[in-house]
């Protein structure tokens, strides 16, 4: 799958804007590269976070995008990135080099 | 506005959409009180096992398979007896029946991401589908028979988004089958529900002509030069175009049209083009001339007695789209696509014309509207209007409480009804209910009006006042009060009054009290009136 940061950026930055859709206005995650992204909201959040932008990605590069099974998950669930190396890990992710 | 308490009844996790629901920032604002999460199978058979707090509304969303054994049977290989699937159905609608809301939404059931039976597919005793089509008619006829349990299509939800309405991930990794898509649309369904219910479904369409009605422009070539029908892609579309607007015509929705144009060469394309399939008299009204469009709008808006806020403005031209929301605060203008080819999409996707139900008054409206063209434009209305006032009956109820929900501008209070509040409240000694029809040598304008009032000792309180605008400017509004007040006096009352509450659309009914009642105001929103005095001619 071949996608730019610039567009894996925006597709994950768009998923975030999907959930704040579905939190209060004191809770919205700030769209910034140094938010703590999983601290940020609970563990029910996290997943519809990470499948928002398993679509998201799938709907910009047009191929399946799976961020839920391996390293990554772990990663991105237990490693508590910032949006930044959220972003920078899908990206990884998806031209199959190590995040 | 305050949000509105709300409860989610699930057999999934359904947290997802109650977080959409109780932060959708649409009105009506939602407060999600309670999200019950239920186990399959057969919590909901035992209404009385269900969380029981009450709330104003509840949404039940239940796939088939966790509440229907008969369809958890199927996806298991074994046969569905349609009347063993039938009695399930009932079990589930006599719960959803009992849960402590007044009003409750419910999910229609959404067949199981592709699950191809082949020709068995739509087969009740073998297919999934044929099982879950079946089961959803007998639902759907069962909340019909309650009045306040209704259905919510969410087979259409899956039809919109296909394959994107599930998450076989999302299943297993927090019990919800569905995708983040799946729910949002959900929320805009219930909110526009809702909506309909709080009567804000629009009541009037005003239209653009040239290249919004039909093609090209009819000043510059006449009827003849118009792209309407025809072997015309675009002349096609219009067309269409036309078609879905009538088609709101018959279900109640005014159409009007607001065009700078001679009216006579307009006018004739409108009636004389073959392919056209709006004519005159299929409109309202309308005001074809030189005049700013947002000072047309609103006029055609008051002439009509619809306000802006009940009104749709469709204009190709971006500029008087511009003109007309400024104008007229409240209004909906719609952006509208370039391409004609999409406009019949573009109108469907308009959601503000759905209505819970309708009325034989929602059929005639259009018609009377037209009747009564000739009428506003100068005939006294006095000279003409027949005013008949009688107890509400059971027949009644439907319009009576579509009434009292819909109606905004000459409305005392903008209280708000489900046949389940109205019929025990009408059911204490104290209190009685009339309607009142209105006809005229033109048109007879059907159930147009209604009035409650309340007896305690001497003194006789109007609780509800509400009269449709249609019939607005024709003193229907004082013969409804004198009515009150005889009924008052019949019942050795001394002294009448009526509370009125403001809200933002209510002004001409503070007007009428104010101006018009022969009642004086306390100062405190209450009118009052000894007996003995009468309403003013």
């Amino acid at each position: 799958m071949n996608l730019s940061r610039e567009a894996v950026e925006t597709a994950v930055y768009g998923a975030v804007s999907d959930l704040n859709e579905s939190l209060p206005g004191d809770q919205r995650v700030a769209l910034s590269g140094t938010t703590d992204i999983f601290a940020a909201v609970d563990s029910l959040a996290a997943l519809n976070l990470l499948l928002r932008i398993e679509e998201r990605v799938a709907e910009a590069s047009g191929a399946p995008c799976d961020l839920t099974e391996g390293d990554l998950y772990e990663t991105t669930l237990f490693a508590s990135p910032t949006l930044d190396q959220l972003v920078n890990a899908v990206h990884a992710s998806l031209v199959g080099a190590a995040p | 506005m305050s949000a509105v308490p709300t409860a989610v009844y699930s057999t999934i996790n359904a947290s997802l959409f109650a977080r959409f629901l109780a932060n959708d920032a649409a009105e009506p604002l939602l407060a999600v009180a309670a999200e019950h999460s239920l186990l399959p199978g057969s919590a909901f058979a035992d209404a009385g096992a269900l969380p029981s707090a009450p709330v104003d509304v509840a949404i039940v969303v239940a796939p088939p398979e966790s509440v229907l054994t008969s369809v958890a049977g199927l996806l298991g290989g074994a046969p569905c007896d349609p009347q063993t699937l039938r009695d399930e159905v009932d079990a589930f609608a006599a719960a959803v029946s009992a849960l402590p809301a007044r009003l409750v939404l419910v999910a229609t059931w959404v067949v199981p991401r592709r699950y191809s039976g082949g020709v068995l597919a739509l087969d009740e005793r073998w297919g999934l589908d044929g099982a879950v089509g079946a089961a959803n008619a007998r639902l759907l006829a069962r909340l019909r028979e309650t009045g306040t349990r209704h259905a919510l299509n969410a087979a259409g939800w899956q039809a919109t988004l296909g394959e994107r309405a599930h998450s076989a991930k999302n299943r297993y990794l927090t019990h919800d089958p569905y995708a983040f898509d799946f729910w949002k649309l959900a929320v805009a369904e219930v909110k526009a529900a809702l909506a309909s219910f709080g009567g804000a479904a629009k009541k009037l369409v005003v239209l653009d002509l040239d290249n919004t009605l039909w093609g090209g422009e009819v000043g510059d070539g006449g009827a003849e030069s118009l792209r309407l029908g025809g072997h015309d892609p675009v002349g096609e579309a219009f067309v269409a175009f036309q078609r879905e607007l009538l088609a709101l015509r018959r279900r109640g929705v005014l159409l009007a049209v607001a065009s700078k144009n001679d009216a006579a060469i307009a006018l004739a394309a409108l009636d004389g083009h073959p392919e056209q399939v709006i004519r005159s008299g299929d409109l309202a009204g309308w005001a074809i001339d030189w005049n700013d469009k947002g000072y047309n709008v609103g006029m055609l808006c008051e002439r009509l007695g619809i306000a802006a806020a009940d009104t749709v403005f469709i204009d190709d031209n971006p500029a008087e789209r511009g003109a007309v929301a400024a104008a007229l605060p409240g209004i909906t203008v719609p952006d509208w696509p370039a391409n004609p080819l999409l406009y019949v999409d573009a109108l469907r996707r308009i959601d503000l014309f759905d209505v819970p139900f309708v009325t034989d008054e929602d059929l005639a409206r259009a018609r009377t509207y037209a009747a009564t063209r000739s009428l506003r434009a100068g005939v006294p209305h006095d000279r003409v209007t027949r005013v008949d006032v009688r107890p509400l009956s059971a027949a009644d109820a439907p319009r009576a409480l579509q009434l009292l929900n819909k109606t905004n501008q000459m409305n005392l209070t903008t209280r708000r009804f489900t046949a389940t509040d109205l019929q025990p409240w009408l059911a204490q000694t104290d209190r009685a209910a009339w309607v009142v029809r209105v006809a005229d040598e033109y048109a007879d304008y059907g159930l147009t009006g209604a009035f409650a009032l309340q007896f305690e000792g001497a003194v006789c309180t109007v609780t509800d006042l509400v009269m449709s605008c249609r019939v607005m400017g024709r003193g229907v509004e004082k013969r409804m009060l004198e009515r009150a007040m005889d009924e008052a006096r019949a019942r050795g009352c001394v002294r009448v009054e009526a509370r009125f509450v403001p809200t933002q659309r209510n002004e001409p009914m503070r007007r009428f009290l104010a101006e018009r009642s022969g009642l004086t105001d306390g100062g405190d929103g209450c009118f009052s009136a000894g007996l003995d005095a009468r309403v003013p001619a």
